[in-house]
């Protein structure tokens, strides 16, 4: 699944990197990620632009880290919107984001045989 | 990676997942990590663990990786411990920021095991490159400190041996430059035990160590035959002898030395190396007297030459003597001193007691000015003062052996040729200066002793005139016929006896003064005529002074002065 989901090579680099701990470098990245994408959604209704932007941004640089390349570049999108303060803009409920890492996290576990 | 030294390296990233990646990166590269999650555990761990390195995510909860690095900054000092920003961040204001608050480096996500280990790589070269500039700096620090430590103690070492002597009477005036702890420069100046004084200045060819070890031999050999009642010749001399002995070829002492005689208002001088002595007489004009000689240290005795000149010097007229560094100082309009400068400026100047102050402004103004005086000034000026108003006090002498010669005599008879070469006095005096307490009078026995003996010689033996030396040329014809005579003497000697008894408070000390000579008729001598008018005479108003009596025997060729001392309370002090 070399595809703009997932850089192969790149993750392919990660795995041979980590080897034993890459499984649980997986499983540490996609519960990270949640909870940050329920942090987000949280920070959306609580209006904490401040707080937004942080998480939008570590979202954004984990997902380059291995590779995701449309999920980081929906996470820029957004946190562009964000610090250009247009946060009331956003989508509430994440949707693209959502829907793209749940795409990513299949493939990931598929990967990491968890 | 076996050579890397094992450095600790802090990582701090919010994100789990990220910093699990970049710690995995670090440590496979050799080093060990310490793991933060925001920037407040980031400076906590730093205090704990003294990371070397710090790879530092800018976007965090809590504190930021900014205000992280700021503080980092703020609590290494001097050390070294460079910040590398890891960031997603790429443009150029959040750059600036990294920059800013401190960062060295940055580091882009994703991240690259190949840019890490060059970047940790290079930033590890930096440290040892800080860390062994920063051990030399402190070791040059420590140095520094010994050095000025010791410099101290030499220097302290250094002006009790070269002590400045008799430089804080009232008729002399000097500056020493404060620049450094050893300038090069000599100056002494110390009372003569029979009046007068001798006043040496010296300034070596360089500086610091070499010419301080170089000036304590002639402080030691000036003070010692100054005090012991040598004369000029011998001082310079000696102090020749010396540093032709101890100084390496290339090193040498240019210098003056004036002998100042109030009673006969003359200077006797030599002048080696140094730059013209001035003398200011009291009609406006400037006499210089220039270097005869070779510096002192460069000639063996054999071919040194202690000849001095001699020349009249009036109560009010002041003699100048100054080391190079004179050309340093401006005049008035701003324009530097040559030596010509000076003397011009000495010739113009119509109110001598200002042209002490002058020189002294020039130079603390060239000192504030921070102008380079490596060579700096040493500047002296002696006016000459009538013998009556010359400070009586004695020099302070410790004494506190109290054990010695008090009851003795001895004689001394010189023949012929001896009348003329060797000088009698100081070997006399270190006799007496055997009687403990008696020290203190050192002054007195000198002047009675010269009295005597010159009596003994000049009028004596060499039926000299006194009367010539009234004329102003009288002085030279005086001399002329001395040692013409001198040279010529024949069948004669002089007889010198001493003879001291000690009492309870002191004592008395008997003089005998025979010579060979035709005798005179002293029964013509006015014992109360003034010194002042009478100084070409035989000197007895001031014998008659200084002893309780003094008699003429036989033809008046046998003179015997009896001196009575008392110890004083002072004397008990010191």
């Amino acid at each position: 699944m070399n595809s703009e989901h997932l850089n192969k090579t790149q993750i392919d680099e990660l795995a041979l990197m980590l080897s034993d701990e890459f499984s649980e470098f997986v499983r540490i990245f996609i519960s990270h990620s949640e909870e940050l994408i329920s942090s987000l959604k949280k920070q959306l209704t609580t209006n904490d632009n401040e707080a937004f932007i942080i998480s939008i941004h570590s979202l954004k640089g984990s997902c380059r880290n291995i590779g995701a390349e449309l999920l980081a570049n929906h996470c820029l999108q957004i946190e562009i919107e964000a610090r250009n303060d247009k946060i009331a803009s956003i989508d509430p409920e994440l949707t693209n984001i959502c829907a793209e890492f749940k795409k990513l996290k299949a493939t990931l576990i598929k990967l990491a045989r968890i | 990676m076996s050579e890397t030294p094992q450095l600790k390296i802090l990582i701090t990233d919010d994100n789990i997942a990220d910093c699990l990646i970049i710690n995995k990166l670090v440590k496979d590269q050799g080093y060990q990590t310490v793991v933060a999650h925001n920037g407040l555990e980031a400076i906590d761990l730093f205090l704990k663990e003294q990371p070397d390195i710090i790879l530092m995510d800018a976007l965090m909860p809590k504190m930021d990786g900014f205000e992280a690095a700021k503080k980092i900054k703020s609590l290494v000092k001097d050390d070294f411990v460079p910040i590398i920003f890891l960031t997603s961040l790429n443009d150029d204001v959040s750059l600036v920021s990294c920059l800013e608050a401190g960062g060295d480096d940055f580091l882009s996500k994703p991240y690259s095991s190949i840019v890490i280990a060059a970047k940790i790589q290079a930033f590890t070269r930096m440290i040892t490159l800080h860390r062994t500039v920063q051990a030399q700096r402190d070791e040059i620090t420590r140095r520094n400190e010994y050095l000025l430590q010791e410099q101290k103690i030499a220097k302290n070492i250094f002006d009790n041996v070269a002590h400045l002597g008799c430089l804080g009477a009232e008729n002399i005036k000097h500056l020493l430059s404060p620049m450094s702890v050893f300038n090069g420069d000599v100056l002494l100046a110390s009372r003569k035990p029979s009046g007068g004084m001798i006043v040496f200045l010296g300034d070596f060819t360089g500086h610091g160590l070499p010419a301080a070890i170089g000036a304590m031999p002639i402080a030691e050999i000036f003070y010692d035959l100054v005090a012991k009642g040598f004369g000029v010749e011998k001082i310079i001399h000696d102090i020749n002898q010396k540093l032709n002995t101890i100084l390496p070829v290339g090193f040498f002492c240019c210098a003056s030395i004036i002998d100042i005689n109030y009673a006969w208002e003359r200077i006797k001088l030599w002048n080696g190396g140094l730059f013209d002595v001035l003398l200011k007489k009291n009609d406006g004009r400037v006499l210089p007297f220039k270097s005869l000689h070779l510096p002192l240290g460069i000639l063996s005795a054999e071919d040194f030459n202690t000849e001095c000149v001699e020349c009249d010097m009036k109560v009010g007229e002041r003699v100048y003597l100054f080391s190079d560094g004179i050309e340093v100082l401006k005049d008035q309009e701003g324009k530097a001193f040559s030596l010509n400068g000076f003397a011009d400026f000495l010739l113009k100047n119509e109110n001598p007691d200002e042209i002490f102050s002058h020189i002294d402004d020039q130079e603390k103004l060239s000192f504030e000015r921070n102008i380079s005086n490596i060579d700096d000034v040493t500047f002296v000026e002696v006016l000459m003062i009538s013998e009556e108003i010359v400070s009586s006090k004695h020099e302070i002498v410790r004494n506190s052996d109290l054990h010695g010669a008090r009851d003795w005599s001895m004689s001394f008879e010189m023949f012929n040729q001896t009348i003329c070469d060797f000088n009698p006095i100081p070997l006399m005096l270190h006799i007496t200066m055997e009687v403990p307490e008696l020290r203190v009078f050192n002054h007195d026995v000198c002047m009675i002793l010269s009295e005597l003996i010159t009596n003994g010689i000049d009028h004596g033996l060499l039926g000299l005139d006194s009367s010539l030396k009234n004329s102003a040329n009288g002085f030279q014809h005086y001399y002329d016929l001395r040692n013409e005579r001198l040279t010529n003497l024949s069948g004669e000697s002089l007889h010198i006896s001493l003879r001291h008894l000690p009492h309870a408070t002191g004592g008395v000390l008997v003089i005998r003064v025979v010579d060979t000579g035709a005798g005179f008729d002293y029964d013509a001598i006015d014992f109360d005529i003034p010194k002042a008018s009478q100084i070409s005479g035989r000197g007895i108003p001031l014998l008659t002074k200084l002893c309780e009596s003094i008699i003429y025997e036989g033809n008046g060729n046998t003179a015997e002065a009896v001196y009575r001392w008392e110890k004083t309370q002072d004397n008990n002090l010191l």
